[in-house]
Formats: structure tokens, sequence, C-alpha cells
């Protein structure tokens, strides 16, 4: 089974009067078809850029300057970094082998449309079909995703529906389509526990139904641990562990998985002992110079750490880690 | 018996917030959304009450009308206080309900409040040491001589920087800034502090070295939390006391390990169930809530809870339960809280 995505050495700057911020630093990274990829890391950590890399949305001034995000599809592969943004090739991509679930669900819909008419938008800008069709597809997607009597709410308007709800129809818009890849950046968030957990359900139905592949962005492990078949650790811009969700979480590797993972106030911690940390705080992009993006925090630094960059290498068959206490 | 109740620093009785529903071009009031309604609590000296509840269920209106930062519509604060501060209202146990508004901005010193988005309550043209100074200047210790060293030994409390001091608070990431927020709060020295999600905004990593910070503080300076947050972990790791709400209402409020182990309202049992565990092996038959929360403007009849709890009765949908009481202190709201057999935390 080959990968769905190939992004290597992906390179994204974003051009500012004074400086040059290097968002994404040098990303290596697969997609298994069909397994949901879990990307895990702090804001500002580049998370969103990569994934608004991946769709051709960086905002301007970024710039993806290096690297390829090949889109293996019909047996051809497609260089996405190759494609202009606002090409028709890039549009029939966008939203149709690709899409992407946002984080707010309140901001991301257009509050004059209602949302029946925003689904049935998506619809025919990719398939020559007639509204009525398109509209049968709508009623059709917003009952799969549990949306409540889609036949009477189909035309109310964002305003008049709960965050929960919203998020459904945001899931129903990017799945009408039956893209190959669905892009979820940080897709419950915004919701409540009880509603994450209804979502984060849905969302594992529609891996097993639709067979898409998922790319689900988040900054909580719990979720993670929830969904993810693979997760990878970003730290500033970079990836700094990537294994299979059962080695990451029995297993970590690198100091900064090590120190996310402890410093969780879970359900099962002991209340006397204070939590630990992990000291400092994140940098900015650029922000060190030489080294290891991580050595200022890190427990275990060496001398060695603050002038070589760690490349991330294979520690095992299948867990990668940029550390140098491990090559 | 008598001495139990002396220990007791803030008693909540009865106490409600209703905001008024207006509407057509005479503004009048069609109805009443019920934010906080009828709620009661203790909270004993140097302990730690957890108040947990989903978006929307009024725990922040609740902290707020403790400090009047809104006007509550009825009920009483019972606050005991220890302090000399000059009142007009001679008690030591005063009701902050019908302060003053000249004595309620000298209790202040006692009862700080901290929010959740640290940046948004700073002003961005004031720098740290003026954002610090200002409650000192405001009780009118303007003359202490010793102002320098009290905010230098303020910022080494909350683990800043004396080179810190002359920084705007944009040039700040939101770890330091909450820090810079506690140490604006305990500048002058309160029993009381009602932080309202403090950790909710920040990181992981962060989230925990400030957990860490509002514990070390407690203990050195004897302090008493009321401690808001959505985050059902985070609650635990820090309350000694916890009190769960929904639609306005306590439904639930034990110490810590009964409610945990042993809890007795539905609401509380799926919201355990609800957070995902960090751990991919761990065994999942999650207790999924069908549909929202409902609107406190239109809550349902009877029990709010029944339209989502999978175990109501006739009973639930029209009558609200009574309050009972069983060991330790644990108080439900739930018709069948004695034959229920809940799943507590695994």
């Amino acid at each position: 089974m080959y990968n769905l995505i190939d992004i290597s050495s992906l390179h994204v700057d974003f051009h500012l009067e004074e400086s040059i911020v290097p968002a994404i630093n040098g990303i290596d990274l697969a997609v298994k078809r069909e397994k949901i990829l879990g990307i895990v890391g702090e804001s500002g950590c580049g998370k969103s850029v990569l994934a608004l890399s991946i769709m051709g949305l960086i905002p301007s001034p970024g710039k993806i300057t290096n690297g390829k995000i090949l889109f293996n599809h019909n047996n051809s592969e497609i260089d996405l970094t190759k494609i202009d943004s606002n090409s028709q090739l890039m549009r029939n991509i966008r939203g149709n082998k690709i899409s992407m679930i946002f984080q707010e669900p309140m901001t991301s819909l257009n509050p004059v449309f209602n949302i029946g008419d925003q689904i049935i938008e998506t619809i025919r800008l990719h398939q020559k079909v007639n509204y009525s069709v398109s509209k049968q597809r709508t009623l059709k997607i917003l009952n799969e995703v549990g949306f409540p009597d889609p036949a009477t709410r189909i035309f109310d308007y964002p305003h008049q529906l709960s965050g929960g709800m919203l998020q459904r129809v945001m899931i129903a818009m990017a799945l009408v389509c039956k893209p190959l890849l669905l892009i979820a950046d940080e897709p419950t968030t915004a919701l409540d526990v009880t509603i994450q957990a209804q979502v984060l359900k849905l969302m594992n139905e529609i891996k097993l139904r639709f067979k898409t592949t998922i790319i689900f962005i988040t900054h909580d492990l719990g979720v993670i641990a929830k969904m993810a078949d693979e997760v990878a650790i970003m730290y500033v811009g970079k990836i700094v562990e990537h294994a299979p969700v059962n080695e990451i979480f029995s297993n970590p590797k690198h100091p900064y998985t090590i120190g996310l993972l402890q410093s969780m106030p879970t359900l099962n911690r002991q209340r006397n002992k204070p939590l630990s940390t992990i000291k400092g705080n994140v940098p900015n992009p650029g922000e060190i110079k030489s080294g290891c993006n991580f050595y200022p925090r890190c427990p275990k630094v060496m001398s060695r750490c603050k002038k070589e960059e760690p490349l991330l290498l294979n520690s095992s068959k299948n867990q990668k880690v940029s550390c140098f206490l491990y090559n | 018996m008598k001495k139990e109740k002396e220990n007791i620093l803030i008693e909540v009785n009865g106490l409600k917030k209703y905001f008024p529903i207006k509407k057509g071009i005479f503004q009048q009031t069609v109805g009443q959304i019920k934010a906080v309604d009828n709620i009661n609590f203790k909270i004993k000296f140097g302990e730690t009450l957890g108040l947990v509840g989903e978006s929307g269920c009024g725990k922040s209106t609740a902290g707020k009308s403790i400090l009047r930062l809104i006007e509550p519509t009825e009920g009483n604060i019972k606050y005991n206080i220890n302090k000399s501060l000059q009142l007009d209202q001679k008690f030591s146990k005063i009701d902050i309900t019908k302060l003053t508004s000249k004595d309620l901005r000298k209790l202040r010193q006692e009862i700080q409040y901290i929010f959740q988005d640290p940046y948004s309550s700073f002003n961005p043209r004031k720098n740290v040491e003026s954002i610090l100074s200002e409650p000192f200047i405001i009780h009118g210790f303007i003359h202490n001589n010793d102002l320098k060293t009290k905010i230098h030994n303020l910022l080494s409390d909350v683990g800043l920087k004396p080179d810190h001091l002359k920084r705007f608070p944009h040039e700040f990431s939101g770890g330091q800034r909450q820090r810079i927020g506690i140490a604006r709060a305990i500048a002058l020295k309160p029993s009381f502090i009602v932080a309202d999600e403090p950790v909710s905004s920040l990181d992981v990593s962060i989230q925990s070295q400030i957990i860490n910070l509002f514990k070390t503080l407690q203990d050195k300076y004897q302090l008493t939390y009321l401690f808001i947050s959505h985050d059902l972990s985070v609650i635990k790791y820090i309350s000694d006391t916890v009190a769960v709400m929904y639609l306005g209402k306590i439904v639930e409020m034990a110490n810590n390990e009964n409610l945990f182990s042993n809890p007795r309202h539905p609401y509380t049992e799926s919201l355990m169930s609800a957070i995902p565990v960090p751990n991919p092996k761990h065994n999942d038959d999650q207790i999924l809530l069908k549909g929202d929360v409902p609107s406190p403007s239109n809550p349902p009849t009877g029990c709010y809870f029944h339209p989502r709890c999978k175990y109501a009765k006739e009973i639930c949908k029209n009558e609200y339960p009574p309050l009972q009481i069983y060991d330790n202190n644990h108080h439900v709201f739930c018709h069948f809280s004695s034959s229920l057999q809940l799943r507590p935390l695994l």
C-alpha cells in the first residue's frame, strides 16, 4: 500500500518586513492511506501551516520555499507545491479530493447564507449535477453526520445552530464530495467535552465508512490517543518524533514527547505531587539559531545539541525520532 | 460542630442571577435567562472548590456574582473576614451582597479575581511595573517606601525576573501573562481568589507550570480558591471539593475523592466518561450524551438533565429533584441517586 501524501523536506517561510520567519523548517512526512495521522504540537509550532500548505492555502506573506508535497492519486503523482493555488487543477483537488475542517465552525461558515446552500454550492462546484440532485445529496450527507432533522433544518442559518451542530455541518461539507484526504485542524477544540465525544465518534465512523484518510491536528494528547493510528509530534516547525500511537504513549523517545506526556494533569494523577513541567516557554520560530530547537528546555541536553541539528531518523523499525540520544 | 463552622471562609446561599430578555420597541421583559439559579456552597479556609461544567452553564457568572462584578439577583454571600479593613459594616462575618460600594472596594484587598484571557485583562499601554503597582496605589499604599521591594517579591513569587518590569503585556507569552495576572491578584495578600478558567488558554507544557504555581502560592499564603474550569482533569488535580454545574444549577457536590470514586449524578458520570484518556489501549465504552446543552432561557421541565439522561423516568420530566445528602457531605440533585449504580472514574 503506497502513501497518499508524501511530504519531503518542506520549508515554509513567512517574509515579514524585518525578518523571515521559518514556520516550517524541513518536514518529511508520509500519510498512509485509510489511516488517521495525528499531528500534535503546541500553539505556534506550525501544525496549521502544514495543513494549509497541503491545501495550497498558505496566507500571504507565507511561501513554500523548498520541498515537495506529492499527492498520489489514480496511479499518478502530483506535486502540490508546483501547482498555482488559483489554477483549475488545484480547484479540482481542493474541496473535492482533499478537504478540510477548521477549528472554529462559528467563523468558518458564511453567516449570510444558509447551511444548505453552502453545502449545495460545494457539490455544484465540483460535480455536474443539478440543484435538486445536489439538495438530495446534501440531505443524505447531513443525515449521515447525525444532523438532527435535516429536512426541516437544511435552510437554517449558522447563527441558529449550536457549536456541535455547526461542526457537523462542516464535516458534512468536507465529506460531500467523498474526498480521499480529510484534514481536520483542531476540529473539537472549540467544543464542550460531551459534544467533543460525539464528534470524535462520528469521525471514527466516517473513516470506516468512507475509507477516508484523515490528518487530525490537535494539541490534546487524550484526543490523539482515541483517534490516531500514527502520531507525529511537532515542535517549532519540525517533526521531532513520528511513531504508531501505541509506541508514542508506551515508549516515547524524544524528551519533548516525554515532557508533554508527563505534564498532563490526567485523571489518575496523584494530587499531592506537583505536576512535572517542561521548563521555559515555546520559542518563536527562528529564535534558536543553531542546534536542536528544544535544547534550552531539554532536561537531557548535551553540548552537541547546541551546535548540531539532529535529523529525524529511525530509532526502531517504525519509530522515528530526531534526537542525538538515539542516533 | 461549632469549630467546623468557624473554619468556613465563604458561604454562598441561594445565589441567583437572572438576565432579563427584552424585546420590542418598548423593551419589555419577555423572559429570563436563569444563568445562576439558586446555588449553595461553602468553602473552608485554605481549601479549593472546583466548579466544573460545560460552556454556558453559568460557572463564570457564579464567580463574578460572588465578587459583585455582576450584581446578583438574589441570595446572600457570607464572608468571614479576619483582617481589619475598617469597613462601615461592623461584623466579622459580612454579607457581600449588602456591602456599600465603598466597603466593597475595600473588600477587594481580600478577594481577587483571575481572568481566563490574561491578555485582554491588562491595559496594553501599561508596563508590568505599573500594572503591579496599581493595586497598591488604589488601596492607599502609595507612600510605602518599600513598594519596589514588594513588587520584586511578587515577581519572584510568580517566577518572573526583575528585567521583565519594563516590558508591556504584548511582549510576553501566554503563560507569562497569566503569571502577571496572578501576581496582580496576590499583590495585596488576599485570602480568597476566584480563578476563572486560568489555564484553559495555555499549552499543555505551560498549563502544568501554572497549576503548580497555584498550588505553591496556596501553601505559601494560605489562599482559598474558587477554581472554575471546564476541564475535569485540571479540577481533579487542584480541588478539595468539586461542584458540578449544569444549566445554572449545581447538580452534584462532594469532596474530590468521593465525587470521582462514587459519582451519584448521571451528568457527572457522563462528563467523566467523555474525557479522552491519553492512553490508546484504554477500554473504550464511552457514555455518549445525546443532543446539546439546552438553552438556559428555556430549560426543560422537571430535571434539567432529563432529555439527555439515559436513566430518566417519568418523574424526571415533571419534578426538579430535591437535594439529597449522603455520607461525607455528598450533595446530589437526582431522583434516583440512591438506587443508581454509576460508573466511577476508571
